[in-house]
């Protein structure tokens, strides 16, 4: 009987939480959180040049170009320490006013943008980091990918030393794939 | 009932123990261990507590996932699970096109062995399987086994044949593996795609070496499909990745109407490779090629004077081999505008073993494209083709082709812009391609649409285009004798043959297509979207056939010849709607329904019987309703269970002798389990709620129908 009532109060949790809000399942598993958390932590791994910033205390900018699917995971990040430095979160910034952030988040681009957009980062020093399809083919620094069930990325090593940027050994050895001079991988 | 209940509760429980999930679980875990005690007392409290409490724990799940998730390694993040990665492009949702797009993760969880199978995914396209080795596969309307209206495209190359002048699905195979994913663009699509994608174009896009990377080895067995085997390889070279890859498989005969076997079994062999690179970071190389050996079998209704019926059946067998070679550049030039070149050469062969037909064939094609942003508003693209097709036909017996040796040659170029009215809210995209190609001269084939998103996650669109379809090489040299049919003494003294004769020389016209179409996409929230279109076509010029000459042929045994010259004086309309809906009902559950509605209607100042006759064709190529429900669960870390089930509605009788083919619904079901993680085994059934079905009759050449029939197969995968 006991056992009997276990499992019908198991069955009633799960009817109950499976019935609730939608919301629920969001926060349960936000993918926009785990690819704000994602780009947070390529930043740790990566070496900007003394002239980027302007001063010791100079804060680190991340900015997202484009819509706002990922604004609320990215807002979250604002205030945070790395590197020593405040983190400042910019959102919605048009890409050629994003020349001056260190980090770029570009979300929801049209394929057919996508370059242009990266053009306005040539020879400077921000790292671009996008979800979108193709995006280190397109000379984008870290594209994130889909995995079967979980979130890769890949890099692409002329792109980081175009924009004078130090990856660290230890986040090419994360990455699914390598693009760029000294071979894939 | 109480499973399903059951399954619910054991996810619950797996997700939180879990460790790495640390981003997802804090919110569950919040529910669980809070909420244990009072259930002890009074589970009616408990639950009602519960309900009243999840409303408050999503922000406090928020806040606790946002503060984990930046003290979490990188290691840890890319180990977090998550249910639903978006594996569509994003820029889906600002299409102005009825675009539908199937992904590798789609196949493999539908269950399809082969690409038209995996088709039926798409709304507004029709699959039927005709045998075991054949299909025909359109998009809104008139399907055949030479479907003629829908464009095909594999990683760049066009595969639709310029002999049928349609897709020869037997030969048009690929490890499903390294299929990233099959775009299904209803609709013309000509202005980008050239000529011929007259109801739609299909891109199927195969992964790029780097995401192939390791080892695969598959093999499966199963009642229809009897064995399949496929390896690949994926390593690294100097900037870049590649990967080589063999797949063979055979599939059984089915049975006919009448029961006997049907000769349609079929043996293919294939092997490929691709290679990508890039040497600069902006500068990307792919080159790849595919050789294919491939054998099937048919059994033609043959026309047979001799026979009381006026024809026989005779058992074929068509062999086809082929290689081709494609690559492509994609650089950035100084100015920042993008370009393309892309060049493939094909070679491929035909043989029906009796010596009926014969083809040789060799394409070479270059096409580049440029696109230009001109300004924040003005994004253009232009491009320049050309293409080179040689052949030598020989035939015997029904078919006769001439001349022997024909070579086609079509220069194209086209021009879009795709102009911002209002910053991310409207656009507006021109385009024109003007083709000339040997038979029918130039062709002129414009589009304009249109795209308003009132908000990222809504959509409007609209578009007004204008397509062609050039006849096809058989349509313009290839005689055949259709049937026979006996003596009626007194009133006809000889028996008939029917012979479909070759049109003069030049004479051909092009069939021709308006559409109007309108569709609207929404993403209702994280869980819910929606895509519907709707269009309106009208057809002119459709090749359809028209009494010819008669006259006796004297001998030993005198008949009389009755030809049928072609015409291309039919008008038709189609206009439809496609529903496309996906839910995830639950993050580890799926549901993706789907509804097609189309329909036909034809119109022809003549009254040549035949004409008349050739008409009923549209009717037999018109499921009203086609509807599809996919159901997709994710069982914790190893266990897949999905479901597929169909309905399509009759079609007409499209020649008098054979009767229409019934409605049909069927469900698939695969099991999948994954053993290790670099192991997994899936046992797939198909077509389980019926012993077998038809789902077309076949057109053009005169043979049996072949039924379809309850299967299943078992496959394993290792990856490593």
């Amino acid at each position: 009987m006991s056992r009997f009532l276990r499992h019908w109060r198991a069955a009633l949790v799960a009817a109950v939480l499976a019935s609730s809000p939608p919301t629920w399942g969001q926060a349960a598993l936000s993918e926009s959180e785990l690819k704000a958390a994602l780009v947070f932590n390529f930043a740790r791994y990566v070496e900007w040049p003394e002239r980027a910033f302007a001063t010791r205390e100079s804060p680190l900018v991340m900015c997202v170009v484009g819509r706002d699917r990922l604004s609320a995971a990215f807002a979250a990040l604002d205030g945070r320490k790395l590197q020593g430095r405040t983190v400042k979160v910019r959102l919605g910034v048009p890409p050629e006013e994003a020349r001056s952030c260190h980090v770029v988040f570009i979300a929801d681009p049209a394929p057919r943008q996508l370059v242009s957009t990266l053009r306005n980062f040539s020879g400077q020093a921000v790292l671009t980091v996008s979800d979108a399809d193709g995006f280190i083919d397109s000379g984008g620094a870290i594209g994130i990918v889909p995995g079967e069930d979980r979130l890769q990325f890949e890099v692409n090593r002329d792109a980081l030393d175009q924009s004078q940027l130090k990856a660290s050994s230890q986040l090419l050895k994360l990455a699914r794939a390598v693009l760029g001079k000294g071979g894939g991988g | 009932m109480s499973g399903l209940r059951a399954i619910k509760s054991v996810k619950l429980v797996s997700i939180c123990k879990a460790g790495k999930v640390d981003l997802a679980c804090p919110s569950h875990k919040t529910h669980v261990h809070r909420f244990r005690e009072p259930m002890k007392n009074s589970i009616q409290a408990a639950a009602i507590t519960l309900a009243v409490a999840s409303a408050f724990a999503s922000t406090q799940a928020r806040a606790a996932a946002e503060e984990a998730s930046t003290d979490l390694s990188l290691e840890d993040l890319l180990n977090t699970k998550v249910t639903t990665v978006s594996r569509k492009p994003q820029s889906l949702q600002s299409t102005a096109a009825a675009a539908f797009v199937i992904t590798r993760e789609d196949i493999e969880r539908s269950g399809a062995t082969s690409i038209p199978d995996a088709l039926r995914m798409a709304p507004g396209v029709q699959v039927a399987r005709l045998a075991n080795n054949r299909w025909a596969v359109t998009a809104r309307g008139f399907n055949g086994r030479f479907a003629n209206k829908l464009l095909v495209l594999m990683d760049g190359r066009s595969i639709y044949s310029p002999l049928f002048s349609g897709v020869l699905w037997e030969y048009e195979d690929t490890l499903l593996d390294n299929v990233e994913r099959i775009e299904v663009i209803r609709g013309p699509g000509a202005a980008l795609w050239g000529a011929n994608a007259v109801n739609g174009v299909i891109n199927i896009i195969t992964r790029k070496a780097r995401d192939t990377q390791g080892e695969l080895l598959v093999a499966g067995t199963g009642t229809s499909e009897r064995g399949l085997v496929a390896a690949r390889h994926g390593g690294e070279s100097d900037n870049g990745h590649y990967r080589v890859w063999g797949k063979a498989v055979e599939s059984k005969a089915t049975v006919t109407r009448t029961g006997e076997m049907g000769n349609d079994e079929w043996r293919s062999v294939r092997a490929g490779f691709r290679r990508d690179w890039s040497p600069a970071a902006s500068d990307r190389y792919l080159f790849s090629g595919e050789a294919y050996n491939g054998s099937t079998g048919d059994r033609w209704d043959v026309a047979d004077l001799n026979s009381p019926t006026g024809y026989s059946a005779r058992d074929v067998e068509q062999k086809g081999r082929g290689v081709h070679l494609l690559g492509r550049r994609e650089w950035v030039l100084g100015d920042g505008s993008e370009a393309a070149l892309q060049t493939y050469l094909v070679h491929d062969m035909i043989e029906e073993r009796r010596g009926s037909i014969l083809q040789w064939r060799t394409t070479f094609d270059i096409d580049f494209q440029r696109r230009m942003v001109l300004d924040a508003r003005n994004d253009f693209i232009w491009g320049l083709g050309y293409r080179y097709s040689t052949d030598d036909v020989q035939t015997s017996g029904i078919f006769s082709m001439s001349p022997e040796k024909r070579h086609l040659t079509l220069l194209s170029a086209f021009l879009q812009d795709e102009y911002t009215l209002v910053p991310d809210t409207l656009r507006v995209v021109l385009g024109a391609r003007v083709e000339h190609n040997g038979s029918t001269g130039f062709e002129y084939q414009p589009n304009l649409r249109m795209v308003w998103t009132p908000t990222p996650s809504r959509s409007v669109w609209g578009a007004l285009s204008r397509a062609v379809r050039t006849p096809s090489r058989a349509e313009q040299d290839i005689q055949v004798d259709l049937f026979g049919t006996p003596a009626q003494p007194p009133f006809v003294p000889f028996p008939v043959l029917t012979r479909n004769v070759a049109p003069p020389d030049g004479t051909q016209r092009s069939e021709k297509v308006k559409t109007l179409e309108l569709g609207y996409r929404q993403q209702l929230d994280a869980t819910l979207s929606f895509d519907v279109s709707a269009y309106y076509s009208r057809y002119s010029q459709l090749r359809s056939g028209q009494l010819g000459n008669q006259y006796v042929v004297m001998g030993a045994s005198p008949y009389i010849v009755q030809e049928i010259s072609p015409a291309s004086d039919t008008n038709a309309q189609t206009h439809g709607v496609e529903v496309a809906l996906d839910w995830y009902v639950q993050p580890w559950w799926r549901l993706q329904p789907s509804y097609t509605y189309l329909r036909i209607s034809d119109s022809t100042d003549s009254t040549d019987p035949v004409t008349l006759a050739s008409l009923r064709e549209f009717g037999a190529s018109e499921p009203r309703h086609q509807f599809s429900l996919r159901s997709s669960m994710t069982l914790g870390e190893r266990h897949q269970f999905d479901l597929w089930l169909r309905r399509v509605s009759a079609l007409d009788d499209a020649n008098a002798n054979n009767a229409a083919t019934p409605a049909y619904t069927t469900l698939d079901a695969r099991i999948a389990w994954k053993v290790t993680p670099t192991f997994e085994l899936a046992l797939v059934g198909q077509n389980l709620l019926e012993r077998r079905h038809a789902e077309a009759v076949p057109d053009l050449l005169p043979s049996q129908t072949q039924l379809v029939e309850r299967s299943a197969y078992i496959k394993a995968r290792l990856q490593f």
